[in-house]
């Protein structure tokens, strides 16, 4: 019988050279090293040379560009939704299998972005929980039984360090005796108790909602920008009220804003609007974290000009004075991602933060949306933005 | 391509066949552009880690890239400013790019030996491009696949693969998870 084999492996042999692809040492690096990011997790599990080369090959070549999320929700009726999340390294986009809450119908409500200090998280708030996701994935979910005490619709709501803030959204009609529409309440994840803070500034009065504000959160605060404004609030969580107000309003052309965080600690804001000679122009300026005004280097940024025209079409004929103009962004302190909130379907720029000082961003690209996404019409979209790690990616890829 | 009695090299494959190529095209080889400088002047280089079938790939390779360059250049100094230049450059940019997508269209066999050999004769653009495609030929395969794809003995234990599986507990970032565990402590 043996004998047989044998033969049997010697003939196949003369039929076909049996070649043995066994890459190692730099050259194996070299092509894991252009290996898309979520095809890195089979990778490094082939032997243990490969292993070795995936880890070096990150360690030398960092991925820490961060990705960027999509939650599309196909028919405004159900509640389940399907994530994309797209990579920046390799350009490319991921469909994430999804058994969220939401498809066991554990938790109420739409699952929206909440801006997150350690990254943008999926989270649903209902009249009696929170239900929160633990990685940008949506693979592992943390449910609190406790809800905040005033009820709540398009609210602020964001992770900073161990603190989990909601603000305003407050509706007038329900309120009880004392509450306000700008109320702010914040939760503990430590102690699991939600305490009541000191509601959002007088200064935003009548845009105390998701709608109207931009946020960025750090690890030990949250700042609060309106969007038609320019007006920047800082809150902090710890001690549960908020600094000064401030508008720094670096350019008067500019109709729309937004917050985010910068490369190195700083803040950054984000501006639209259409320049001299009514070109649409989106600008990114850097402004102190404490004092809230514009920083003595008055950094400033452009996007590139086919970049803006594709997030802003012109259509034929457009009346400029009509035009609105609206951006969002989210980020890290790595980079992150533009978008027009009007026209989310068209596409995404992603940002990279320069590593030299003199300059904000080092590289722009555009980023367009997965075709079935892009296509269906009625469904809607919602970004999130989150650094992600080995064991993350890992987590919900099978392979 | 300008073939006006430039030096000649000969360049030995590893089972005898001689080629003899222009200098400049050899010398995309940074390994060859070291033997002829720094070692004195060889007519011959013996290249003992290539075979003829792959040495003749890869002159294709440097041949057709040295061309590209050369009418690149010569385009550029014989147009009035850049932005006529930018313009005449681009197409051939393209075709260079399709051309390359075309050169490794190869068995996964030969592709192994171009990149082998284009790590060691440290050719960079080659090196780029066929690792490219063998990192394009991973992408959206299991650990398995991936195996029986570059044949790989499979040398190792259900044990060992679990092990490794949980050895992937690092984080892309370091430093964004400290700073999160800090805003606990």
């Amino acid at each position: 019988m043996e004998t047989a084999t044998l033969m049997l492996e010697a003939e196949t042999h003369l039929l076909q050279p049996y070649i043995y692809m066994d890459l190692y040492g730099d050259v194996l690096e070299a092509v894991v090293t252009r290996v898309p990011t979520i095809d890195l997790i089979p990778a490094s599990r082939v032997s243990r040379e490969w292993h070795c080369a995936v880890r070096s090959s990150l360690r030398r070549q960092p991925r820490r560009s961060p990705w960027l999320l999509l939650r599309h929700l196909r028919h405004p009726s159900s509640p389940i939704f399907s994530l994309h999340a797209f990579d920046p390294f390799s350009s490319s986009w991921v469909s994430v299998p999804q058994n969220s809450p939401a498809s066991d119908k554990k938790s109420e409500g739409t699952m929206v972005f909440l801006c997150g200090s350690t990254g943008d998280r999926l989270h649903s708030l209902s009249i009696s929980s929170m239900v929160v996701s633990e990685d940008p994935f949506g693979t592992a979910w943390r449910k609190e039984t406790k809800a905040p005490k005033v009820w709540r619709k398009d609210a602020v709501v964001a992770e900073v360090g161990r603190w989990v803030i909601v603000a305003g959204g407050g509706c007038p009609m329900v309120l009880e005796e004392g509450e306000e529409v700008g109320a702010v309440e914040v939760y503990d994840k430590h102690s699991g108790v939600w305490e009541s803070a000191e509601p959002i500034p007088e200064g935003f009065d009548g845009s105390t909602s998701a709608t109207w504000l931009s946020v960025a959160a750090y690890d030990d605060r949250l700042y609060v920008m309106e969007k038609k404004t320019g007006l920047i609030g800082l809150f902090d969580p710890k001690t549960k009220r908020w600094g000064s107000t401030c508008q720094p309003r670096p350019d008067p052309t500019v109709q729309s804003w937004a917050i985010v965080i910068g490369h190195d600690d700083r803040l950054l804001v984000v501006g639209v609007g259409p320049a001299c000679q009514s070109t649409t122009k989106v600008r990114f300026w850097e402004v102190n974290r404490e004092t809230l005004q514009g920083t003595d280097n008055k950094l400033e940024e452009e996007m590139p000009r086919e970049m803006v025209e594709r997030l802003f079409p012109n259509e034929e004929g457009d009346d400029d004075t009509w035009k609105s103009y609206s951006v969002e962004v989210c980020g890290t302190e790595r980079g992150g991602y533009v978008y027009n909130p009007l026209e989310m379907r068209n596409g995404v720029v992603l940002y990279e933060f320069a590593e030299e000082k003199s300059r904000i961003v080092g590289r722009w690209e555009w980023v367009p949306l997965p075709e079935r996404v892009g296509d269906c019409w009625m469904g809607r979209i919602e970004f999130g933005c989150s650094a992600v790690s080995f064991d993350e990616l890992a987590s919900f890829w099978k392979h | 391509m300008a073939d006006n009695g430039g030096k000649k090299i000969t360049l030995k494959s590893s089972d005898g066949e001689e080629f003899e190529v222009p200098e400049v095209v050899a010398m995309e080889s940074q390994t060859i552009r070291h033997v002829i400088e720094d070692v004195c002047a060889k007519n011959s280089i013996p290249l003992l880690n290539v075979n003829s079938k792959i040495l003749s790939k890869v002159i294709e390779y440097c041949k057709k890239h040295v061309a590209a360059a050369e009418a690149a250049a010569s385009k550029a100094s014989t147009e009035e400013g850049t932005a006529a230049a930018a313009s005449v450059t681009k197409p051939s940019d393209e075709d260079l790019k399709t051309w390359d997508a075309e050169f490794v269209k190869v068995d996964k066999g030969t592709l192994f030996n171009l990149i082998l050999a284009a790590n060691y004769l440290h050719i960079p653009g080659l090196l780029d491009l066929t690792c490219q495609a063998a990192a394009d030929m991973i992408k959206g395969k299991s650990a398995k696949e991936i195996r029986k794809f570059f044949n790989l003995k499979n040398c190792i234990s259900p044990e060992e693969e679990e092990e490794i599986r949980r050895e992937n507990q690092w984080a892309f970032e370091e430093e964004k998870r400290t700073r999160a565990f800090d805003a606990y402590a």
